[in-house]
C-alpha cells in the first residue's frame, strides 16, 4: 500500500455506473456516482426507495445482486484500484456491510458464535477453531452483546432486532474492514434502539477510523451522525457536499422538496408537503432532467438536456440547471430563520 | 426442550392408534367380504361339509368384529396369524422377505439423496443456467416414467446388452458374498432411485431458489463464504425441511411401491410377497402386510417430521 499522506480516501469510487447484464434491452440502474470516504469519516448517502443508493453500497463492498454489474467506472480501496468485479479477492477481503434487516440477515440454523467464528475463520485461514471461538467471544463483547459467552450458543430467533444488528457489526468487524457500508442500519429497528446502533457505528468509526457509508432515508439519522452527504435521485447523484449545506441551503428543488417532508423543518420552512409523483423506473428515465417530470421549477432547458453535476460552491454540488435562479424560499421567506449558515 | 419432544412424540404415536385400528379393522371386513378363508384352505376338491367343518375350526364363523378383536389381540402379543398356503407364522414369513426390500429401499433412498445434494450444490451455484434446465426437463421425464419400465431399460441395456449385472434375482449375504449381494441389488436400486431423485430434486430445487435468495446468504457472501461452503454450510440445511418431509413420504411409497421393481427383478421381498398373498387370497398374510405398511408409513412421516423440527432451532423452540 502506498503512502501518500493522511488525506488518502478509504475508498474513492469515480464514475460508477451500474446495469443489468442479462436480457435483450440491458439498462442503466445507477449513473455515473462519484465520491469518496476518508478514514475515520461518515459519508451519507441518501435517497428514497429506487434511488440505487443501496446499489451503490453493494457495490462498494462488492455484493451486488446476481443480474446486476458494474458496468463503468473506478473503485479504487486505500489508493488501489480494484479491477473488473472482483473487489473480494480473498475470502473476508475488501469492505464489510451491514443490512437493513438484521432479522434475516443472520443464518437460522447456525449458532451466533459459529456465525461470527466463521468470519473469523475465513480472514485468518490459520487460526485454531478454538481461537477463532475466543475471537468471535471479544468481538461479541465488542459490539456490547451482555453475557455473550452464553449467548454465543444461542440462535437469531433469540436475539431481538438490535441485537442481532450488533451481532451483523461483529461479523463485519472480523474481517477487519477498512470500510464499512451500514445500508439502512437502524431502519427495521424500534425507535428506542435505533440510537444504540447509530451510537456504536460511530465509536467504532471513531476508535478504528473506519471510514463508514451511511445509507439512509432518513434525513434525521444522516445530518446527526455525518459532516458530509449525497443525495441520490433515479440513479445518480442531485446534490451533494457539507452536510449543513445541503440541508439548510439546499440547491437542488429535490432536495429542498425532501426537507418539507420533515414534519420539524416543514415547521421552519412554513409547509409540509410530501412530494407527488414516484421516482421514475430505469427503463424509463426522462432524456433532460430525472427529476423534471416532479419538479415545480420546470422549464424548457430541464427537459431538452441532462444536467450535470455542477460545482455551486466549496464541496457543494448540485445537478439542476436552474439552481442559481430558483428561490426556494420566496413564497415563506418569512419563515426562514435569519442568520442561517450560509452556502 | 428434550422432554417437549417427547411429549410430541408421545402425542404423535397416540394419534396413530386410531389411524392403525381404522385401516387393519377396514382391511379385516375388506378381506372378510370378497373372499371366503374357509374355501381357500380346504382347497377346491372339498365338499360343503369339509368348507363348513373348517370354517368353525379357524373361527371364521364368528361375527366379523369379534374376529377382529381376536386377531388384534394376537397382534398385540405379536402373533400375526398362520398362512393359509405357506407353512408358518405370518411375522416369519415377513421377516423372511423383509431384508431384500429392507437394502433396496436404503440403496434406492442413498442414490436419490446424495444425487439430490450433489445436483442441489451443482444448481445452487447457477440457477437458471443450463445444468438447471437441464436437470429440471430430466426430472420431470423421470417423474412421468414409471420406475418399472426404467427398470426394464436398465435389464436391457446393463445385463443383455452390456452383461455387468444379473437380469435379476437375488441371493442372501448367506449364499454369496456382499459384493455379489449387491450385484443383484444395484439395477433395481437405480431404477428407484432415479425416480426417487427426480421426485426429490423438484421440492428441493424450488425451496433452494427461496433460499438463496435469503439475506443470510448475502451475509455469507460478505463473510468470503466461497460458492461451495454457501450451499454446504448455510443453504442447504435451511432448505432441506421440505426435502425431508419427501423423503418421509417416499419411505412409505418405497415398502409397498418397489412391488413392481421388485417383481420386474424376481427379488423375493415385501413387494412380492404382497403380490403372491393377493393372489393366493392368503388373508393372514395380506392382513399382516397391511398392518406393517400403515406402522412404517406413519413411522417415516413421524421421523421427518421430526427432522424437519431439528433443522429449525426456532421451531424446536416452538415445541
Amino acid at each position: 500500500m502506498r503512502e501518500t499522506g493522511p488525506a488518502e480516501p478509504a475508498v474513492r469510487v469515480s464514475g460508477l455506473t451500474i446495469g443489468t447484464d442479462r436480457g435483450p434491452d440491458p439498462f442503466t440502474l445507477v449513473s455515473d456516482v462519484s465520491f469518496s470516504v476518508l478514514p475515520g469519516e461518515m459519508l451519507g448517502l441518501v435517497g428514497e426507495s429506487g434511488s440505487g443508493k443501496t446499489l451503490t453500497g453493494a457495490a462498494v463492498a462488492g455484493l451486488l445482486p446476481r443480474g446486476v454489474r458494474r458496468v463503468g467506472g473506478r473503485i479504487a480501496l486505500d489508493g488501489q484500484s480494484v479491477e473488473g468485479q472482483r473487489i473480494r479477492r480473498r475470502p473476508g477481503d475488501g469492505p464489510a456491510m451491514i443490512f437493513q434487516n438484521p432479522m434475516t440477515s443472520l443464518n437460522p440454523a447456525v449458532r451466533i458464535g459459529d456465525q461470527v467464528a466463521e468470519a473469523v475463520r475465513l480472514h485468518r485461514p490459520k487460526i485454531t477453531k478454538r481461537a477463532a471461538a475466543a475471537e468471535a467471544l471479544t468481538l461479541l463483547e465488542r459490539v456490547e452483546i451482555t453475557r455473550a459467552e452464553e449467548r454465543m450458543r444461542q440462535y437469531p430467533f433469540e436475539f431481538s432486532g438490535g441485537m442481532r444488528q450488533r451481532v451483523m457489526i461483529a461479523i463485519a468487524l472480523a474481517t477487519g474492514p477498512k470500510v464499512l457500508v451500514a445500508d439502512e442500519p437502524t431502519t427495521a429497528l424500534d425507535v428506542t434502539v435505533q440510537q444504540g446502533v447509530m451510537d456504536l457505528i460511530d465509536r467504532l468509526r471513531a476508535e478504528m477510523g473506519l471510514a463508514v457509508l451511511l445509507i439512509s432515508h432518513d434525513l434525521a439519522v444522516v445530518s446527526e451522525r455525518c459532516d458530509r452527504l449525497l443525495v441520490m435521485y433515479a440513479g445518480e447523484i442531485v446534490e451533494s457536499g457539507a452536510a449543513h449545506h445541503v440541508l439548510h441551503q439546499p440547491l437542488h428543488p429535490y432536495v429542498d422538496g425532501l426537507m418539507r417532508c420533515i414534519p420539524e423543518r416543514a415547521l421552519k420552512l412554513g409547509e409540509l408537503r410530501s412530494l407527488p409523483g414516484r421516482v421514475p423506473a430505469p427503463d424509463e428515465l426522462p432524456a433532460g432532467c430525472r427529476f423534471a417530470p416532479r419538479c415545480d421549477f420546470v422549464t424548457d432547458a430541464c427537459v431538452s438536456a441532462h444536467p450535470l453535476l455542477e460545482e455551486a460552491g466549496p464541496d457543494h454540488g448540485v445537478r439542476c440547471v436552474r439552481s442559481k435562479e430558483i428561490d426556494f424560499h420566496a413564497p415563506t421567506e418569512k419563515h426562514v430563520t435569519a442568520g442561517e449558515t450560509d452556502g | 426442550m428434550g422432554s417437549a419432544i417427547l411429549r410430541r412424540i408421545g402425542l404423535r404415536a397416540l394419534s396413530a392408534i386410531p389411524i392403525l385400528l381404522a385401516v387393519t379393522f377396514g382391511t379385516y371386513v375388506m378381506l372378510f367380504s370378497i373372499g371366503d378363508a374357509a374355501a381357500v384352505v380346504a382347497g377346491e376338491s372339498a365338499t360343503p361339509e369339509q368348507v363348513e367343518q373348517i370354517r368353525s375350526q379357524l373361527g371364521l364363523d364368528q361375527p366379523v368384529l369379534l374376529q377382529y378383536l381376536t386377531w388384534l389381540g394376537e397382534a398385540l402379543r405379536g402373533d400375526l396369524g398362520e398362512s393359509l398356503h405357506h407353512r408358518g407364522a405370518v411375522t416369519d414369513l415377513i421377516a423372511h422377505h423383509m431384508p431384500s426390500t429392507l437394502l433396496l429401499s436404503f440403496l434406492a433412498l442413498l442414490i436419490a439423496v446424495v444425487a439430490t445434494m450433489a445436483m442441489g450444490s451443482a444448481v445452487g451455484l447457477r440457477p437458471g443456467g443450463l445444468l438447471d434446465r437441464g436437470l429440471r426437463g430430466f426430472s420431470l421425464l423421470g417423474i412421468a416414467v414409471p420406475h418399472f419400465l426404467l427398470g426394464l431399460l436398465l435389464i436391457l441395456f446393463f445385463a443383455i446388452w452390456l452383461p455387468w449385472f444379473p437380469a435379476g434375482g437375488y441371493r442372501t449375504l448367506a449364499e454369496v458374498g456382499v459384493g455379489e449381494m449387491l450385484s443383484y441389488l444395484v439395477l433395481p436400486a437405480v431404477a428407484l432411485g432415479i425416480s426417487l431423485m427426480c421426485q426429490q430434486m423438484r421440492t428441493f430445487r424450488a425451496s433452494l431458489a427461496t433460499e438463496y435468495e435469503a439475506d443470510y446468504v448475502r451475509t455469507a457472501r460478505m463473510k468470503g463464504v466461497s460458492g461451495h461452503n454457501i450451499f454446504f454450510r448455510h443453504v442447504s440445511r435451511n432448505a432441506s425441511g421440505p426435502l425431508v418431509t419427501v423423503i418421509g413420504l417416499e419411505v412409505g411409497v418405497l415398502i409397498t411401491g418397489a412391488l413392481l421393481v421388485e417383481v420386474v427383478f424376481a427379488i423375493p421381498g415385501i413387494g412380492t410377497l404382497t403380490l403372491d398373498s393377493v393372489r393366493d387370497q392368503d388373508f393372514p398374510v395380506v392382513q399382516g402386510l397391511v398392518a406393517l405398511f400403515a406402522i412404517v408409513v406413519i413411522t417415516a412421516n413421524l421421523v421427518a417430521d421430526l427432522v424437519v423440527l431439528w433443522l429449525d432451532p426456532a421451531a424446536r423452540e416452538r415445541t
